[in-house]
């Protein structure tokens, strides 16, 4: 779907949202050079079109204790992907867990996010989904870094 | 529980994460879901701001409805202009998210993208500039969860 250039400006406008404003949405209103009204009426229909999925508070993790983050890749077959998937969604560790295509020197299809606070935390998660996966064929590639995060930026 | 976070301030801030109210007043909306007064609310949202508990508030968008492809991209970046390298990476506003990891693959960044010859065309400049041979490219095929509540669930 093709956005018009306001609903481009907003998507990519949250930026000047006023979180310590009892209005925070007017801050952002007066950038875009539009009504607040206006504003809150496009947000809810990017909503309702299912191209914004939720507004959201970006949390720093650190600052609960989550300082111990893995990539774990694992192979995993197809044909067991949907049992999968139903048991890692009441796996709060695992927040991230997409198929990937693999390449000849990655084989590794199914890649999962996990955070923990220790390092032995760490361990007994990926534990337990080599478990819950009965493999032990993984690839665990540690977070070392933040090298960048930032908000989503639509160039259209 | 999550700790040294009490558990109002938990309940506010898992109310900011799952649904921030698109409303002129949200936080007097956030208030009556917890049954606690927006000036309340409204204090406890500045405290976690100063103390950059809260990064930022956005949309999360359905990439495909905006016809876009993610990629997972591995290099091995070498020690020589690294810090180029990273710049230049982090430029990209199609890039968002990239990590320092512990394997011989040691950049790890997401990639968003319209056509694969866009996408090429980077990688391609990557290696030409920093004379990298090796990339994986890992693109998206499907994505099988996406919740980020660990936060407040433990």
């Amino acid at each position: 779907m093709k956005l018009n250039k306001l609903e481009k400006n907003i998507i990519n406008g949250f930026s000047s949202l006023k979180i310590d404003s009892i209005t925070p949405f007017k801050a952002m209103s007066e950038d875009l050079n539009i009504e607040q009204d206006e504003l809150i009426e496009k947000i809810q229909k990017l909503k309702k079109m299912g191209i914004i999925k939720k507004i959201s508070a970006r949390i720093d993790y650190s600052k609960f204790g989550y300082s111990k983050n893995s990539l774990v890749a694992w192979d995993i077959k197809s044909s067991k992907v949907k049992k999968i998937a139903r048991q890692i969604d009441r796996l709060s560790f695992v927040s991230h867990a997409y198929i990937r295509k693999t390449t000849p020197d990655f084989r590794y299809n199914f890649f999962t996010m996990i955070h923990a606070r220790s390092k032995a935390d760490l361990f007994d998660n990926i534990n337990d989904l080599a478990r819950l996966f009965c493999t032990t064929d993984f690839k665990q590639l540690d977070t070392l870094k933040e090298l960048k995060k930032s908000a989503f930026f639509y160039n259209g | 529980m999550a700790k040294g976070i009490e558990k109002k301030d938990l309940e506010i801030l898992k109310s900011l994460h799952n649904d921030f109210p698109v409303l002129e007043r949200p936080y007097k909306e956030i208030g009556e879901r917890l049954n606690i007064p927006e000036r309340y609310v409204f204090k406890r949202v500045k405290t976690f701001k100063r103390k950059n508990l809260i990064r930022g508030i956005g949309p999360n968008l359905n990439l495909e409805r905006l016809c876009l492809k993610t990629t997972l991209i591995a290099l091995k970046a070498p020690k020589k202009k690294f810090k180029e390298l990273i710049k230049f990476i982090n430029s990209y506003r199609s890039i968002t998210h990239n990590y320092l990891r512990d394997n011989e693959f040691n950049i790890w960044f997401t990639l968003s993208y319209k056509e694969r010859k866009e996408k090429n065309a980077l990688l391609n400049k990557i290696k030409k500039i920093f004379n990298i041979q090796e990339i994986l490219d890992l693109e998206t095929i499907d994505r099988i969860k996406l919740k980020t509540n660990f936060f407040y669930e433990t």
